[in-house]
């Protein structure tokens, strides 16, 4: 490394250097839970628009706002680009608040210059990789899932501590469409984020969170899903 | 400490940064289509199959597509007759 800075974590990995973005929070809020009941036709749609400026390589993550019971959240952003919203699963018409994040890379965030003094590093290109102005995510467990159909076991974090810890919520959400039973349509199938506050754990959660017309026939894309989970500070 | 960085918030307390912490990096997005039972090919410098890069692929509708590390690059593979567009973002943890 000819410039900046390398700084390595004490398991080994990268935490700051001036080739990659850190990820901080652009903006953050609370909502309420979607759900589509049984019939497909309704239900209730609760969404969050993006700010203005939002780049489009955004992250989202999420956690129960208050931190008790089990819940499973997925992600849903409209293809037109305005918001987006986290559905219960199929039919479970239990709404509850949820606390989004969005976090978007170091060099898209506005100037903050406040307080003078931390850690601010660059890359080459003059783009800022990490400020300790920011909210900054620190991801305390990561996993990887490949996803082949809706059998396939997902990754569970045991959290020792469960306080403030978000789930990043994007990446593969719908996994893929089942028969209904219906020749008109499917049910569809999403990753969820099962936030389970007694074991103290969240896991990946393969279940059904809508009827769609897709048709009677199956269909399945799976393919690699990054899961982490952390704190923002 | 004897390694690592560590950066406090400005009540001298509180730890922004700590010696153990996994940091979140963003390598690339990438947007395109690939053709109904096709696969493209995407080129990432250094990419590998190590536990430390991770694809997410935002497209609306992706249930009939998947996304595959390798090394130096990733594929995204139409799993039907129709094509597909991917918006995927490359993260380093």
């Amino acid at each position: 490394m000819s410039y900046g800075i390398l700084v390595n974590s004490s398991g080994g990995f990268t935490q700051i250097d001036a080739t990659y973005d850190n990820l901080a929070v652009y903006a953050s809020g609370t909502v309420n839970s979607s759900y589509v009941n049984a019939a497909g036709t309704g239900g209730a749609t609760n969404k969050v628009a993006f700010p203005a400026n939002t780049p489009a390589d955004w992250c989202i993550f999420a956690k129960p706002t208050t931190e008790s019971g089990d819940h499973l959240l997925t992600l849903a952003h409209y293809s037109d680009g305005t918001g987006f919203a986290f559905f219960n699963t199929w039919q479970n018409s239990t709404v509850i608040s949820v606390s989004w994040v969005i976090a978007v890379r170091s060099r898209d965030m506005p100037t903050n210059n406040n307080p003078d003094f931390g850690l601010e590093v660059n890359k080459s290109n003059g783009e800022q990789a990490f400020s300790s102005n920011n909210l900054n995510f620190r991801c305390e467990q990561v996993s990887f899932d490949t996803i082949v159909n809706t059998q396939t076991s997902l990754s569970s974090f045991s959290v020792s501590d469960m306080a403030g810890v978000y789930s990043l919520m994007n990446g593969k959400t719908i996994l893929g469409a089942a028969p209904s039973g219906n020749q008109f349509y499917s049910i569809l199938y999403s990753f969820f984020s099962r936030f389970e506050y007694t074991p103290k754990t969240i896991r990946g959660f393969a279940a059904p969170v809508a009827l769609a017309s897709y048709g009677a026939t199956g269909q399945f894309g799976g393919g690699t899903k990054t899961n982490l989970i952390g704190r923002f500070k | 400490m004897a390694y690592g960085l560590r950066v406090w918030e400005p009540n001298g307390v509180d730890l922004r940064l700590d010696t153990g912490d996994r940091q979140f990096r963003y390598v690339a997005f990438f947007t395109g289509t690939t053709a109904g039972n096709s696969t493209t090919t995407i080129s990432v410098a250094g990419m590998a199959t190590d536990g430390t890069w991770g694809l997410n692929d935002e497209a609306y509708g992706n249930l009939t597509a998947k996304t595959n590390i390798g090394t130096g690059s990733f594929t995204h593979q139409t799993t039907t007759s129709s094509s597909v567009a991917y918006q995927i973002q490359v993260f380093r943890i």
